[in-house]
């Protein structure tokens, strides 16, 4: 890993688009401001990690007879889905 | 396009059936492009199958479903990405996880999917207010949901789940 030491108002360049700044110090904590390209996130670690093991998880676990079921049971009870709708054939 | 899956054969994509993320998925950045498939006819759920692997494919469905209440308000400048001209070119969608117990079966309300339909967009939004979970246990949660649903005025307006700010 790489480390820098750097005080209040100074900043970090990672590649051409990111710069990270050190806007404050408070005893343990310290505020960032982080300029981005709006496509890449940008987020606390333990809020990434979270959603990255969610969509990894959604991924793995999916047993289709379920999905059937519960479909059937969704289905009767519940107006139409706004969801985007299919895109195969043209 | 063709595309090889693994759950359903060869597809055959055209380009406007095709839905692309910039930012792809948190943890799967390399992955911009994907087609929406219905289950079946009668079921609230799609699946999202990506074009540049077969093997990847996520399970959606209208939050509204099972969560009446579910809204995210979100600023115009968080959705540059997907560069939507007004508030009605946007479908939200969640990410569910379905495995063998039924009830374990849950819904991702804290990073839905955005889909702009106008220009066939989408973004894995992030919210950090935390007033949703990352595992909406949908099976537990339902039975508040049908006594909620069943009392007289509760559906008096048609919900949205999106307004922009």
């Amino acid at each position: 890993m790489l480390t820098l030491t750097r005080k209040i108002g100074e900043s970090v360049c990672i590649g051409d688009d990111v710069k990270i700044v050190v806007k404050e110090i408070k005893g343990k904590q310290v505020r960032l401001g982080i300029i981005a390209p709006r496509d890449i996130y940008v987020c606390r670690e333990e809020l990434y990690l979270k959603i990255h093991q969610a969509n990894v998880g959604a991924t793995a676990a999916t047993d289709v007879n379920i999905l059937d079921s519960i479909s059937s049971i969704f289905g009767t009870s519940k107006p139409a889905p706004k969801a985007p709708e299919s895109g195969e054939g043209s | 396009m063709r595309i090889e899956t693994a759950r359903f054969g060869v597809l055959d994509a055209s380009e406007e059936g095709i839905f692309t993320f910039p930012m792809g998925l948190l943890g799967f950045a390399k992955h911009k492009r994907f087609v929406v498939l219905d289950h079946s006819d009668d079921s609230p759920f799609k699946w999202m199958q990506s074009v540049e692997d077969g093997d990847l494919a996520f399970i959606i469905t209208d939050p509204l479903f099972f969560r009446r209440d579910y809204h995210l308000s979100v600023r115009r400048a968080e959705l540059q990405v997907i560069n939507p001209a007004t508030v009605d070119d946007l479908v939200v969608s969640v990410i569910m996880t379905v495995p063998t117990d039924p009830s374990e079966m849950s819904a991702n309300l804290l990073a839905p999917l955005i889909f702009n339909m106008s220009n066939r967009m989408g973004m894995q939004y992030v919210l950090t207010d935390h007033r949703y979970p990352v595992k909406y246990y949908v099976m537990r949660e339902q039975q508040d949901a049908a006594q909620a649903a069943a009392h007289p005025g509760a559906e008096a307006q048609e919900p949205r789940s999106i307004s922009l700010r």
